[in-house]
């Protein structure tokens, strides 16, 4: 199993930059899938990245709120 | 995009974020030691400058350029020349810079001359090069960067990526 996958595209100058990076450590043990931007795949990427990172962010920081709020 | 993911669940996103990251983890000879309070200063002034500086207009460049050019639509000349004027002046600055050091942070490559690269890149593929070249220490500070064999390696797969899409199109 690689160590971690990398989630970007070709043309994206972003990504170029993290692939760099990696480049000059000579680390290779990642996995590398490109989204096709003229297919809409970063779409769905973004779906998860709100469904995994963004909505249980914003459950925390709600419940935290509330809890200061009725107190 | 773009984005890591790792087995475990832990997931950022963020480019500058994610190099930084990565090569702390991997110790990637990257970053000024944590333990030099100055160097590390410095570090955190060139990226700054990068990104308020250089990859802002140069992003307003290949958005109205580049991508609008993908899109059908025609380029904001406006934010065009206005953009370019802030590169001009940016780059004066960074001539002075790079005269006196030879990377953007000190004398060590470090990240944040990575983080230029690739918009660098695009400059001279929207036919803004010359705002480069005619700056004689920014461009001989990019020929350094790009030299490096696994910087080299790197554009050099992309360019052909690149190629063999045109071709299938």
């Amino acid at each position: 199993m690689p160590a971690f996958v990398l989630h970007g595209s070709p043309t994206s100058t972003n990504t170029a930059r993290v692939r760099l990076t990696l480049a000059e450590g000579n680390f290779t043990d990642y996995e590398l899938v490109f989204l096709n931007l003229y297919k809409g795949e970063q779409k769905v990427s973004r779906r998860s990245f709100v469904q995994t990172m963004l909505l249980p962010k914003f459950k925390e920081s709600h419940m935290v709120w509330s809890s200061k709020d009725s107190s | 995009m773009p984005t890591v993911t790792f087995p475990d669940g832990f997931t950022l996103y963020e480019s500058r974020a994610i190099c930084k990251y990565l090569a702390t983890k991997y110790s990637i000879p990257l970053l000024p030691p944590s333990s030099d309070a100055e160097a590390t200063a410095s570090f955190d002034e060139a990226q700054s400058v990068e990104m308020l500086y250089f990859a802002e207009p140069v992003t307003k460049i290949a958005f109205e350029k580049f991508v609008k050019k993908f899109k059908g639509l025609p380029p904001d000349e406006k934010v065009v020349t206005d953009s370019l004027q802030a590169l001009e002046t940016y780059f004066d600055a960074a001539e002075n810079l790079l005269q006196k050091r030879s990377y953007m942070a000190g004398e060590s490559f470090t990240l944040v001359d990575i983080y230029y690269i690739p918009l660098m890149q695009r400059l001279f593929a929207v036919g803004s090069g010359e705002l480069i070249t005619s700056h004689k220490a920014v461009n001989a500070w990019y020929d350094r960067c790009v030299s490096r064999p696994a910087i080299q390696k790197v554009l050099a797969a992309d360019k052909e990526a690149a190629a063999a899409a045109g071709g299938k199109k």
